[in-house]
């Protein structure tokens, strides 16, 4: 038997309809020919089911993916994925968390979980190490993510993990995340909803096994040594002080902070909710994923009179969905609202959009009132939150919100006013200032999620350098690396956050040698960069050939009408649009796809699909 | 002639607390925005600085009126 490190090459699969589980090997050259985690995923996603599937029926299959590095030395190697067909918007989606649970999951000794068909009765997972055991979950069903937790703990063992649902996950709310550890979400394109039609409310794991370690002493060195950077930079980092919510002064000031649906990227409360408003007013703490040293989470707590809360959050994606795009400036309502979808279990961007996008439309006269039952206006803080309530539980106009923004604007025949691509609401950047990201929206194959090559490091953030964001030039082949890039992150088990700054080269085309190392250390693979970066491809053109037979075409890979046609009005961005029709074609021949958008049979040769 | 400061998140501290990261200044002709960050100690390069939102090139002079705005380089939201 071959040994393998860092990956066990053991998988669970368990079987739902027939409450059977089910241990697997996993082929050695398989493993490093796609990476782990994200890469491992999408190959057995997609010699599991047929992509045309009905993303909520038994026929779907949800995997959730450690990759190699989870659980290793390695500075932030604490993340899982959650691969599976969304029903948010038909096509593929993988969706990353931190946490705890993730380290606990690879504790079990299986690298992945792939959950199949349906079960008759609610049910949660059990895993101890090699005990596995499905059991009951009737006395669970209805109740929110914090007591959920709870009860799953007492039954089991209190110092297991828990990821689980909500109740939105169990109405098949279209926004429904998977949480862990209360509070961390697998969030995107409605993960939560595949679980709720699979009757899993949840999954608990621990576990005494240890990856082995190729090299240990090498790696306990070189991953150490990389924690100690990281966390002395970290020390005195925005992001450990401020967190994510030092971000909207830096989009507002660039003009591309989502305002009132991205009607504009200005946003006049700006101040109120940008991070010293956060941390004046409810910062109790900055808090971290398991062992991360950058520790950028917000430990919150809200006093405010009827926005009582306490928990985490907000980020800055939650601030801009929930705030600035419904044209709210209350951060105590914003900080509420994040603590409900984490209760509720639902992603706060598609949440945030899909209320902004009725608010547009029931003041364009389009949403009459009476189908609302209330005005739905911009700046509405506690509209924005009694109808997050009556999303996640699908009570009355909530039953409509709770289809994502694209089915509510399509159902009334103005899908124009959803701002998604593939059907998923776009975060916190209006590409109209940041060309790249409109390429990366257009393009990703899960939709508009930044998280699929977040270009925004490079043209907003400046890192690893700043490049220009009006520009069109470069973007094509720029976006292609990020997507790659980060395919390589999720597949690894890193978090975005470290590996970008500290894993790659200080290059904008982000080189992958530390990454390699920290593979090699670990696996005892023998990646170099280009081999790593050509996995990543690999796992990449897989995702898009799940995408085509599930029936996506080049006109799939498009943005909203208002960003190819109504210029920003202010700012730096004023006059501009997406040039998505120069980008594109570029795009395709740097990926070695044709002109629809298919990868050539000679790019699938070389990358071994063929 | 005036022109605007603003920093943002940790870079605040380089005004005085009461400023909130905002300032406005009487600069010479022909002066930068790099030269005035500089002069407020801010490290330019480990730093992303805008004029009214732009990235300008490192020479450009500024004029009546512009914003400079800066915060440390960093990694995402
Ligand atoms: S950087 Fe933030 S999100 Fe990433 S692992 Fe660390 S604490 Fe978690």
């Amino acid at each position: 038997m071959t040994t393998f490190n860092g990956w066990y090459g053991k998988i669970l699969r368990i079987d739902l309809t027939n409450q059977t589980t089910k241990i697997e090997t996993v082929d050695p050259q398989f493993a490093k020919d796609y990476i782990g985690g994200r890469g491992w995923a999408i190959k057995y996603l997609m010699d599991g089911m047929d992509p045309a599937a009905d993303a909520l029926s038994p026929e779907n299959i949800l995997i959730f993916a450690t990759g190699p590095l989870t659980g290793s030395p390695a500075p932030t190697g604490n993340r899982y994925m959650v691969v599976t067909k969304s029903p948010l918007t038909g096509v593929l989606t993988n969706s990353n968390s931190g946490g705890d649970f993730p380290t606990w999951m690879k504790r079990t000794g299986f690298d992945l979980f792939i959950f199949e068909g349906r079960a008759k009765t609610p049910v949660y997972l059990w895993v101890n190490d090699d005990q596995v055991e499905i059991r009951p979950a009737d006395h669970i069903w209805g109740k929110q993510v914090p007591e959920t937790t709870d009860i799953m703990l007492a039954e089991t063992h209190k110092k297991a993990r828990v990821a689980c649902i909500g109740p939105a996950g169990e109405r098949l709310v279209k926004a429904a995340a998977i949480m862990n550890d209360k509070d961390r979400a697998a969030a995107r394109s409605g993960v939560g909803a595949v679980m709720g039609s699979k009757n899993l409310k949840g999954v608990v794991a621990m576990g005494t096994h240890k990856i082995g370690m190729a090299d240990y002493d090498g790696m306990q060195t070189f991953g150490r040594a990389m924690s100690r950077e990281v966390g002395e930079a970290s020390k005195t980092s925005v992001l450990r002080i401020y967190g994510t919510p030092y971000v909207p002064d830096v989009t507002n000031e660039m003009g591309i902070l989502p305002t009132r649906n991205f009607q504009t990227g200005r946003f006049e409360g700006v101040e109120n909710i940008n991070g010293p408003a956060l941390n004046a007013s409810f910062l109790l703490r900055p808090g971290a994923c398991h062992r991360c040293p950058i520790v950028c989470n917000r430990i919150t707590k809200v006093d405010t009179p009827g926005y009582e809360g306490e928990g985490e959050g907000p980020e800055y994606e939650s601030i801009g969905a929930l705030g600035s795009s419904c044209g709210v400036d209350n951060l105590a309502a914003i900080t509420k609202a994040n603590y409900l979808c984490n209760e509720y279990g639902m992603d706060t961007i598609t949440v945030g959009m899909t209320i902004s996008c009725a608010m547009e439309m029931y003041e364009a006269g389009i949403i009459p009132e009476s189908d609302i039952g209330e005005p739905l206006k911009f700046g509405d803080a506690d509209g924005m939150i009694k109808f997050l309530k009556k999303m996640a539980l699908r009570e009355g106009f909530g039953d409509k919100l709770a289809e994502g923004s694209y089915a509510l604007a399509a159902s009334y025949g103005h899908p124009e006013y959803s701002m998604t691509a593939k059907k998923l609401e776009f975060p916190g950047y209006d590409p109209r200032g940041a060309k790249g990201m409109g390429l990366l929206y257009a393009t990703s194959n899960i939709g508009a999620s930044h998280m699929a090559g977040d270009l925004a490091y490079a043209e907003v953030f400046g890192t690893p350098e700043k490049i220009d964001p009006l520009t069109t030039e470069h973007k094509p082949e720029l976006i292609m690396r990020y997507e790659d890039a980060f395919t390589l992150i999720d597949s690894a088990g890193l978090c975005v956050f470290m590996s970008v700054r500290y894993a790659f080269d200080k290059d904008v085309m982000l080189w992958p040698t530390r990454l390699a190392k920290l593979m090699n250390l670990t696996t005892g693979a023998d990646y170099t960069p280009e081999t790593l970066l050509q996995a990543a491809e690999r796992v990449y053109n897989l995702e898009r050939l799940f995408l085509l037979k599930a029936g996506v075409t080049k006109a799939d890979d498009t943005l909203p009408p208002r960003f190819l046609e109504e210029p920003l009005t202010e700012g730096p961005a004023a006059g501009h649009v997406v040039e998505l029709a120069e980008m594109l074609p570029k795009y395709y021949a740097a990926r070695g796809w044709d002109d629809d958008g298919v990868p050539t049979p000679e790019k699938l040769q070389e990358l071994g699909l063929a | 002639m005036k022109v605007f400061i603003k920093l943002v998140a940790t870079y605040r501290e380089y005004l005085p607390p009461e400023c909130k990261g905002k300032v406005e200044m009487d600069v010479a002709e022909g002066v930068t925005a790099v030269s005035i960050l500089s002069s407020l100690g801010i490290p330019i390069e480990e730093s992303v600085v805008l004029v009214d939102g732009r990235s300008p090139n490192p020479e450009e002079t500024l004029y009546e009126g512009a914003t400079v705005f800066a915060f440390p380089a960093t990694a995402g939201g």
